[in-house]
């Protein structure tokens, strides 16, 4: 085991690395430029010295290997750098604040989702021939297939306008005022876990259907096990590895993924800072985001390797 | 990992692959296919089913409440008070009343954007922040668009060279220290700092020397007679800092604010939530009415609507024009729109062929139907340019130009044969365009007129910063953008067509001695009709070269509820509304 995680471990850093250096150049090859970001955006007109004066403060001004060593050089530190947009805040505590609100959303949408889509896929696998699972498999394609904004829109107009239940967007920290965050992230919350209820469904259905046909099925029926027992303390535990694997990568989607969500509903997550960043030209914050996908998509994927071995006690690493 | 175990992923990659499948049987297919048809319209039908009411009564139920006040407000408000501050008496809107202003309440603001805090960094996100928490020199009248004094009581001027203002002397800073001469001498060597990164840096270069005379006199000579200096003085990027409160704290400005203004800063979440509040010493006597402004962002455009149309916003800027119609027939809210200062134009490279020839740029002109573009763009609310840039309702419009470039696809295909293009094939043009709807639904229209002239046209996407930076470098044939007009006179000119004006002459290397004659002898000149005439021919001169090509004045939009009021005013170009939030006042509710 230890082997494998040493092995592993290595795997990572140099996958990391490798993600790090080409987000950087291709960051910086971009076209455009921060220092115009900075002095006031495309409304303002700064003199060439005032560009000038603020590409020298941010090193813009060296050659770009010399950026990359030093960029290098801070990160092996854990130093994300300072944002070039966002008055010098220190990067990491803009990634860190804003996947705390994107995890806000995030977490309640992935608990949704499960809650939902398992007994749902659990339902429309054991009643095949009835009612329920066309129908559910009709909403799953509408989940999954619906793009996200759309789900948004209809959402704000449906709840927030029409009902006037939730406010239509914006964000307050559940530490201020609980319900105040609960009535503003409802909406975001719904549209995430539209998709991943869809998804989740879905895998947990097929998954199900595979074990039903297998053979210690018929044999714990055979034996006189009920239903439901056979079910909870067989069945489920071989059907959920490859639910555990989907939703481990949608959760990973949920985080990353969702700046249009954060967009429509005002919502300033690692979506949010994202798209800002890419806007601005903000490279330590481009960096720092890109860094942070690679990181929790590797953590993710390492955490689903490491269930598999506890869910399936065949499963061992070494 | 050993055999089984491989055997166990592939299957799970292979389940994983079925589910998503979706493999039916044909029956199933055809069961699933009506479910999903039915669910549709009862889908629908709920939505339907649903009135637009109940929103809103909420929050307009008490909106006819005239006569009530708040009662915790600050001891200098006093029942239906007269405000004697420039400019609240001459309003001819009738939604603007005076008579009944009621103090208190909290504004509750949505933007686009977050703002800036920094008293000199300009553009519109300037005009939110800084332009309600600092005061220049002197300010616009936005009802009349005059003058008007501000920290300055008063001044005189000798031949637009050495200026003289005489300050209020009863002007504190939100953190108390007093205003004198010798903070404006502070606030302009900021300004001329590089390191601030100051929006008007470039003009307040033609400051030759600054003085204190005294306490509160103040003396400035400029290199040469400019005849917009006041104009310059009086945008919000202008505006007077403290000088004992640099040098003591020596502050970040982006985050900490410490002006002469109607409000004071309380918190700043970037592209959260910024909140002012209500400076409870501000010099114009009474004001500002309002307790506070809460100032949210939301990016995106239905959303800003959205949060108004529920309630959860007072005001609202930026209202796209989709949403225009619909807010209008509602009689919860108003829907104001300014006098475009934002103008859309075509940046054309003469130096690049074919453009380097005239005519077919003017061709190019004359294809454009603008019409179109302003239907399509702008669902028919933009005003059209076929002349100069200063729309009617403007003094410097120039009525005689009004019709250089009408909408003739036919001339323009003459005009190319001139030119030499017997194939109007030939000509070969890349057309760049942002992303935003504003610029990039023109310029698909445009792109339709030139190629139904026979022209070829490439259109192509750059996003925000590579368009900019194709602005300052004119790395480009053709590029349609849009600007703005940050200042109340023709002089604004001077960056566009200039020779090395930044803002297109310069990236593009246009450069013209007639153009740069008339700009010169404009400025200097004081008398309006004199420089009117001056413009004029400037403008023909500019028009005739066309190294660009106008398009259109483009309003924007802002919408509120009935029980915001004084946001508006009579639409005077170049003065915007949002730095004069003191003006403001709500209805109160409970």
């Amino acid at each position: 085991m230890t082997a494998y995680l040493v092995r592993r471990g290595i795997a990572t850093l140099l996958l990391l690395y490798f993600i790090v250096t080409v987000v950087f150049f291709v960051v910086h090859l971009l076209p455009g430029d921060p220092a115009q970001a900075i002095l006031g955006g495309e409304d303002a007109r700064p003199t060439p010295e005032q560009l000038e004066y603020v590409r020298q403060q941010l090193g813009l001004d060296q050659p770009l290997h010399i950026q990359y060593a030093n960029f290098l050089r801070s990160l092996v530190q854990f130093d994300l750098g300072n944002s070039f947009v966002r008055h010098g805040e220190d990067v990491a505590e803009i990634l860190i604040t804003g996947t705390g609100r994107t995890i806000l959303v995030a977490v309640p949408a992935l608990v949704i989702a499960v809650s939902i889509g398992v007994p749902l896929g659990t339902l429309a696998a054991r009643t095949r021939t009835r009612i329920w699972d066309p129908l559910f498999s009709a909403l799953a394609l509408i989940g999954f297939s619906t793009p996200s904004f759309v789900v948004a829109i209809l959402v704000v107009l449906i709840f927030a306008i029409t009902l006037g239940w939730t406010p239509s967007g914006g964000y307050v920290s559940p530490f201020d005022d609980f319900f105040g965050y609960l009535h503003r992230a409802a909406l975001p919350i719904l549209t995430l876990s539209f998709p991943t209820i869809a998804v989740t469904m879905r895998m947990t259905r097929s998954s199900l259907l595979e074990q039903f046909g297998m053979d210690y099925v018929r044999t714990g029926r055979s034996k006189g096990l009920n239903e439901g027992t056979l079910l909870r303390r067989h069945i489920m535990r071989n059907a959920l590895l490859p639910v555990v694997t989907v939703v481990a990568l949608q959760f990973g989607n949920l985080v990353t993924g969702s700046v249009i969500v954060e967009f429509v509903f005002s919502w300033p997550g690692v979506g949010s800072i994202l798209l800002q960043a890419v806007e601005n030209r903000d490279y330590p914050v481009l960096q720092g985001v890109m860094l942070l996908v690679a990181v929790m998509f590797t953590v993710i994927n390492f955490v689903t390797d490491m269930s598999y071995a506890f869910i399936d006690p065949r499963i061992r690493y070494g | 990992m050993r055999f089984e175990d491989h055997r166990v992923l592939k299957d799970q990659l292979n389940r994983a692959e079925a589910a998503l499948d979706l493999k039916v049987s044909r029956r199933g297919l055809l069961r699933r296919g009506a479910m999903l048809g039915l669910s549709i319209p009862v889908v629908a039908g709920l939505l339907a089913a649903c009135d637009d009411d109940d929103s809103d009564d909420e929050v307009a139920d008490d909106a006819d409440d005239g006569t009530e006040e708040v009662g915790a407000v600050d001891d200098t408000s006093e029942e239906d008070e007269e405000p004697d501050a420039p400019g609240d008496d001459d309003v001819e809107d009738d939604s603007d009343d005076a008579d009944g202003a009621q103090h208190g309440g909290i504004l509750r603001w949505a933007q686009a954007n977050d703002s800036y805090l920094d008293p000199h960094q300009g553009g519109y996100r300037g005009r939110t922040g800084q332009g309600n928490m600092y005061d220049g020199l002197v300010e616009y009248d936005p009802s009349t668009g005059e003058i008007v004094p501000a920290l300055a009581e008063s001044w005189e001027n000798e031949d637009n060279i050495t200026y003289r203002f005489h300050l209020r002397e009863d002007v504190e800073f939100h953190y108390g220290q007093h205003f004198t001469a010798e903070d404006v001498i502070y606030t302009i060597d900021r300004i001329l700092d590089d390191a601030a990164g100051a929006e008007m840096n470039l003009e307040f270069q033609s400051v030759e020397s600054y003085e204190v005379i005294d306490e509160y006199t103040v003396e400035m000579t400029l290199d040469a007679p400019i005849a917009s200096w006041m104009a310059v003085l009086a945008t919000h990027p202008a505006s007077m800092i403290s000088k004992e409160w640099g040098e003591e704290h020596d502050p970040d400005y982006a985050t900490e604010a410490n002006g002469t203004g109607p409000f004071m800063l309380e918190s700043y979440e970037y592209r959260v939530l910024e909140e002012y509040r209500r400076n409870p010493n501000y010099w114009k006597e009474g004001l500002p009415y309002l307790d506070g402004i809460d100032l949210r962002v939301f990016e995106e455009d239905s959303g800003r609507v959205a949060a108004l149309r529920a309630g959860d916003i007072d005001l609202s800027s930026y209202v796209p024009w989709q949403a225009i119609d619909e807010l209008e027939q509602d009689p919860d809210f108003e829907v104001w729109m300014n006098t475009a200062e934002n103008f859309t134009m075509v940046r054309l490279n003469p130096h690049r062929p074919p453009l380097d020839n005239r005519l077919v740029r003017h061709a190019l002109s004359f294809a454009i139907d603008r019409e179109a573009i302003g239907l399509i763009g702008q669902g028919g609310r933009a005003h059209i340019i076929t002349g100069g840039i200063f729309p009617p309702g403007s003094e410097w419009h120039n009525e005689d130009l009004n019709d250089y470039f009408r909408y003739d696809p036919d001339h323009a295909v003459e005009l190319l044969e001139e030119a030499g293009f017997s194939d109007p094939s030939e000509v070969e043009i890349i057309f760049y365009s942002g992303t935003g709807a504003v610029s990039y639904d023109a310029a698909e229209v445009i792109v339709q007129n030139w190629r139904d002239i026979g022209i070829t046209v490439d259109l192509q996407t750059l996003d925000s910063p590579t368009a900019h930076e194709y602005r300052l470098t004119g790395d480009y044939q053709a590029f349609i953008d849009s600007r703005w007009i940050h200042i109340n006179d023709p002089d604004f000119y001077t960056p566009f067509v200039h020779t090395g004006g930044f803002e297109h002459a310069g990236g593009v290397d246009f450069s013209d001695e007639e153009i740069d004659n008339l700009l010169a002898e404009a400025r200097s000149l004081v008398e309006f009709e004199d420089r009117k005439e001056v413009y004029r021919q400037l403008e023909e001169r500019v028009l005739y070269l066309t190294p660009a090509i106008f398009l259109m004045n483009r309003p924007q939009t802002t919408a509120w509820w009935t029980y915001v009021h004084a946001f508006d005013h009579d639409p005077v170009i170049g003065v915007p509304t949002e730095p004069y939030m003191e003006r403001v006042w709500m209805e109160q509710q409970d």
